[in-house]
């Protein structure tokens, strides 16, 4: 089944330059609802106010205080979302990083910088064609 | 004591003094107090300058991106070719970061080089003597489960989209 344009998409990056590059591409994929949070703290509070409020989240790894392996682990741990597709978007190309991320439930991974085409195709591979 | 022992006492005295002497000499050429008081803030300064620059110029090109993807199909061509040449324009000017990232990076690698040559100078200073050996560095101890943030790796470390692919695969 392909995935409805109107799916609620939370993107997490503290340099809001990568906001609007992450915003823009979900824009011109056709994505209507998307929503940002400059940083995991934020992003973790809309969550916790709004669990089933998102159908995915794209986070950026490298912020404080909380990481984006800290919100996703937070997000795994809560019942409400632990379901809840999430995509890691980050500079961190190490192994161990990418296996941490894995044990910790990412859905998948992409290295910055990237190209609209990888970003709908691990969209795609999370949730189905669109 | 002995006329020898003196001697030798003299001696080790003469030279202990001109190692003191040189180690002094070696430490004030570095200029620890102008170091910390000018160098490191400047350099911080024109890295901070530079991460400004490059989002202010990043901006500046999306910003024009998105202007031009913005027209409704229903815009006259001469009006819609006038908006693209004045944008691109913008992105080209936008552009012009790159000089002065490449200026203000070139004063940090010289004040780096710069630093560098007076430790090299203390460094032969020390193991002249071949009684001073680098402190053991101390290695972090990660928490349990925790993972350390290195940020972008250079070209040939880490892992590429391809192999994260096939382990997502």
């Amino acid at each position: 089944m392909a995935i409805s344009k109107d799916l609620p998409i939370l993107i997490v990056d503290d340099y809001k330059t990568m906001l609007r590059i992450v915003r823009g591409l979900l824009q011109q994929l056709g994505f209507r609802n998307i929503e940002e949070a400059t940083d995991g703290a934020s992003a973790l509070a809309m969550i916790k106010e709004r669990p089933h409020s998102y159908g995915l989240i794209i986070s950026d790894w490298n912020m404080q205080p909380v990481t984006g392996l800290d919100l996703l682990k937070q997000v795994r741990a809560n019942a409400q979302t632990a379901e809840l597709p999430f995509i890691m978007v980050t500079a961190e190309a190490r192994t161990e990083n990418v296996v941490a991320a894995r044990q910790a439930g990412v859905n998948n991974y992409i290295i910055k910088p990237f190209t609209q085409a990888v970003l709908k195709q691990k969209i795609s591979a999370v949730l189905g064609e669109f | 004591m002995t006329d020898l022992n003196a001697e030798t006492l003299a001696s080790e005295r003469r030279a202990l003094l001109e190692y003191v002497t040189a180690v002094r000499r070696a430490l004030a050429d570095l200029r620890p107090t102008e170091m910390r008081a000018t160098h490191l803030p400047s350099a911080m300064t024109e890295i901070g300058l530079i991460v400004e620059t490059t989002e202010g110029a990043a901006n500046q090109i999306m910003q024009a991106a998105e202007e031009i993807m913005g027209q409704p199909l229903e815009v006259p061509q001469d009006a819609y070719r006038e908006l693209v040449e004045s944008r691109c324009l913008s992105v080209m000017e936008a552009c012009a970061f790159q000089d002065l990232a490449g200026q203000r990076i070139s004063k940090v690698v010289e004040m780096l080089l710069k630093f560098e040559n007076h430790i090299g100078g203390l460094a032969e200073v020390l193991s002249e003597s071949g009684e001073v050996e680098d402190a053991p560095v101390e290695q972090p101890q990660p928490a349990e489960g925790a993972v350390y943030l290195n940020g972008p790796t250079a070209p040939g470390e880490g892992v590429d989209q391809d192999e994260i692919d096939r382990l997502f695969s």
